[in-house]
């Protein structure tokens, strides 16, 4: 087995070949130039970047190149089947509330303010005018886009399928996590939920749940780690698009798994988005999703499916 | 296999205080078989043998549930005696870091 971590995205990345072939090692290397070259493109933190020229040219058409084309329409989707829930126009509301700037350059116990620049729209993205044909793209005038989660989502998935070709991998994203299948001796791979009330810098990070993955994605999206104060107030990175400010809800964490990590990330935003009861029916009605909230009030919920993906269950049902 | 009860032994007395020091070898009893005096609550006694329990040993017990649940074969006695250790996490899932 051959690892590969480096950072990306604001993230730490993991890449985890199941081969002992030293000849594939210099193939897991090319995932870090990979995510360099996704971040490039995707990324509104650097103001060369292919999303932040686009976000410059609001009203004009565009031409993409295929990976932000990509990106850019599984986000659109994801607004779809999410209802709204996730999208990827909260960008203006996530600057008002005070990320502006990369997390790590955020000073999280004093954000700088920043007005809104225009009428908040939660649904603006069906306004995005699309030319297939010339790969272009129109985004109404003064609309800017961010593509934060589903890029890391979309980067996990992306990598762990070229490397797939290879050997079995799994990919982890700053934790949103892809796996291409079960591992080279046929057993799921083994994969942590981290628990929010313990601290992220432990040695020995004791996980909530240990899940076995066999395939496609694992994502959290929590209030517990990018969070900042502003104006005197406690803010976080999940925006509820339905008010444009940041989620009030009873949800600290919400882990999903899903098909691929992208939907997983989706999942988990609009879980905790909804807050603990409706975000639990959600998960319930989507027969490809399973997963856990972790509550303010340090109760855990889990769906019905996440049984399946137990270690605990799976190991009882083998023995 | 139940054996045939033997005289009951010179120690057991039906005063109460005899009663609670062997209702405390009772635990013993039920796992080796014995005599055993149980307290009645009103301060008398009762005497009565404890079978000892069917001496089987872990394989044999694996091989049972085994052929209950349809399955051949015999696993080690390591992992019928021991619940498996859960592996160690190769990655774990969290907020955004």
């Amino acid at each position: 087995m051959q690892r590969l971590t480096f950072r990306a995205m604001g993230c730490h990345m993991l890449a985890i070949l199941d081969s002992d072939e030293p000849a594939n090692m210099e193939q897991l290397q090319q995932v870090q130039g990979w995510f360099e070259e996704w971040e490039q493109c995707l990324s509104r933190f650097r103001e060369n970047s292919e999303l932040s020229r686009l976000n410059r040219r609001a009203g004009r058409q565009v031409q993409l190149s295929d990976v932000l084309w990509e990106v850019l329409q599984t986000a659109c989707d994801a607004a779809q089947w999410s209802g709204g829930l996730v999208a990827p126009t909260m960008l203006d509301a996530l600057e008002a509330a005070g990320y502006d700037r990369s997390f790590e350059a955020l000073d999280p116990s004093n954000a700088p303010e920043r007005p809104r620049q225009r009428q908040f729209g939660s649904n603006e993205w069906r306004d995005i005018e699309w030319y297939a044909d010339s790969h272009s793209v129109c985004l109404p005038p003064g609309l800017r886009l961010d593509l934060g989660g589903i890029a890391k989502g979309w980067a996990a998935d992306e990598a762990a399928r070229r490397m797939g070709k290879v050997a079995p991998t799994m990919i982890d994203a700053g934790g949103d996590i892809a796996v291409t299948g079960p591992m080279s001796d046929g057993k799921g791979w083994p994969v942590g939920v981290a628990d929010p009330a313990s601290p992220a810098d432990t040695c020995d990070p004791r996980p909530l749940e240990l899940l076995m993955l066999n395939g496609g994605g694992v994502a959290t999206s929590g209030r517990d780690y990018r969070r900042w104060q502003f104006k005197g107030k406690w803010q976080h990175h999940i925006i509820d698009p339905r008010t444009g400010l940041p989620a009030e809800t009873d949800v600290l964490a919400a882990t999903v798994l899903a098909p691929t990590a992208c939907e997983a990330e989706v999942g988990a935003k609009a879980a905790l988005i909804l807050g603990s009861r409706d975000g639990l029916d959600w998960l319930e009605a989507r027969q490809d999703m399973a997963g856990l909230l972790v509550l303010e009030d340090g109760r855990v919920l889990r769906s019905r499916r996440l049984k399946g993906y137990l270690w605990s269950e799976l190991e009882a049902h083998s023995g | 296999m139940t054996r045939p009860p033997k005289k009951p032994p010179r120690h057991a007395k039906k005063d109460a205080k005899s009663a609670k020091m062997l209702i405390s070898a009772a635990a013993f009893s039920a796992t080796f078989g014995g005599w055993i005096a149980m307290a009645n609550g009103n301060g008398s006694s009762s005497l009565f043998y404890q079978s000892p329990p069917p001496l089987v040993s872990p394989l044999e017990l694996d091989s049972q549930a085994s052929q209950q649940h349809g399955l051949e074969g015999k696993r080690s006695d390591a992992e019928t005696t021991f619940p498996a250790q859960p592996p160690i996490p190769l990655s774990m899932t969290h907020s955004s870091r």
